[in-house]
């Protein structure tokens, strides 16, 4: 009986082992910067129809088309690069003949990139950390960083104020 | 869930088997009563053969490690646990992620909830420390918006973890004075140092780190008692 009792512990133990272990990747592995729409006083604002573009991007570099009622957007910034642009259109209203007009604004990222390992089954990604910005300012009024670290946790990280 | 069902299985299978074993020798022999006076009742020394085991299966990570245990009133038994830790994954992402030999420390306490002839189910609680140096070689990153691709290492990586294990586990008796037995720990993540370039992923003497989460790791062990030092239990 003790033999039995020492085998059975043995199997069971054994075949406990294959139960083990956690796969997969529960992690957001999209690293994007977030753009938010302000007024002049930081109050959060949609505006009528944006469309964005990364300049030199390949294919079709659009990545946000004549999307309407916007009041954020989240832009990839490149990782074998420390600087990104985007084009933005926005659609306004001109005041004096009421007719819709298309304005361009672009916005150059500065930023220093971070290597960062997760796991064997998410990876690694690449965090940025925000340094400056650069702006036309044909509709948009100024830009300002918020929050200079952006990971795989989304929070607002540059504020475009109109 | 069927972890669960394993030992539960086990356990009630291993106090049918004493029971059974009891009234046997009870029909055969008068059994020698307790020694309940006795306050310190011996010394264990035990390895986990499960590490080796696997590494040679697996080869990617070798975990072994030795305990010494001693045993109060035959109820509890408080434990120290030393071991050593090394990896050499191979992604199939592409990538290699290599720990090297680190060293680790658990200690804490079994307490015997059922112990008949020699064997003992216990429960207990581990904490534990444990430091591990590793480098991640070749590693893919996309940018699939604009079309980038590149290979990276993160090298020279540093890092020290604590955390908590509660334990469940049987041990039988072969012979006299040498034990075979397995528990299972569920593993409680108290801190790892934060590293701007990686996570803490391989903690040695708890196992993977995904997500940050608790998870399970398993033990087999051999154990002897070493014979100048108290008396067992019947």
């Amino acid at each position: 009986m003790r033999k039995l009792t020492v085998l059975l512990t043995l199997i069971t133990g054994c075949a406990a082992f294959y139960s083990c272990g956690v796969e997969g990747c529960d992690e957001p592995m999209s690293v994007n910067a977030g753009v938010t729409f302000v007024n002049k006083q930081t109050q959060p604002i949609a505006l009528t129809e944006v469309t964005v573009s990364g300049i030199g991007a390949p294919n079709d570099s659009i990545l946000y088309n004549a999307v309407k009622n916007v009041k954020s957007v989240d832009l990839p910034l490149r990782i074998t690069s420390e600087k990104t642009s985007y084009v933005f259109k926005f659609k306004a209203t001109n005041p004096d003949t009421q007719e819709d007009v298309y304005i361009n604004d672009t916005l150059h990222i500065n930023y220093t990139n971070l290597n960062h390992f997760i796991s064997e089954d998410c990876g690694c990604l690449v965090y940025h950390t925000l340094k400056s910005l650069e702006y036309t300012k044909h509709l948009l009024d100024s830009a300002y960083i918020y929050q200079p670290e952006i990971t795989n946790k989304y929070v607002q990280n540059i504020l475009l104020k109109f | 869930m069927y972890k669960i069902f394993f030992l539960s299985f086990s356990f009630i299978y291993l106090l049918s088997a004493a029971t059974v074993e009891a009234q046997t020798k009870a029909q055969q022999a008068p059994v020698a009563p307790v020694d309940s006076s006795a306050v310190f009742n011996g010394l264990f020394v035990s390895a986990d053969l499960a590490g080796p085991v696997m590494y040679a299966f697996n080869g990617d990570k070798l975990q072994t490690e030795v305990a010494i245990q001693a045993s109060f009133k035959n109820r509890f038994y408080p434990v120290l646990e030393f071991g050593l830790a090394k990896a050499e994954i191979d992604s199939d992402e592409g990538f290699t992620f290599k720990a090297k030999p680190s060293m680790y420390f658990r200690t804490g306490l079994d307490y015997a909830i059922v112990r008949k002839q020699g064997n003992m189910f216990f429960m207990g609680l581990r904490y534990g420390v444990s430091r591990s140096n590793y480098d991640i070689y070749n590693i893919t990153q996309y940018n699939d918006y604009w079309g980038e691709t590149q290979v990276v290492d993160i090298l020279n990586q540093k890092a020290t973890a604590q955390f908590a294990q509660v334990v469940a586990g049987i041990r039988v008796k072969i012979i006299e004075n040498l034990y075979l037995g397995w528990d299972v720990r569920y593993n409680l993540l108290f801190s790892t140092t934060k590293q701007p370039e990686s996570r803490m992923w391989f903690i040695p003497g708890y196992g993977i780190n995904n997500n940050n989460s608790s998870g399970t790791m398993m033990q087999f062990q051999i154990t002897y008692k070493l014979p100048f030092f108290g008396k067992e239990f019947k």
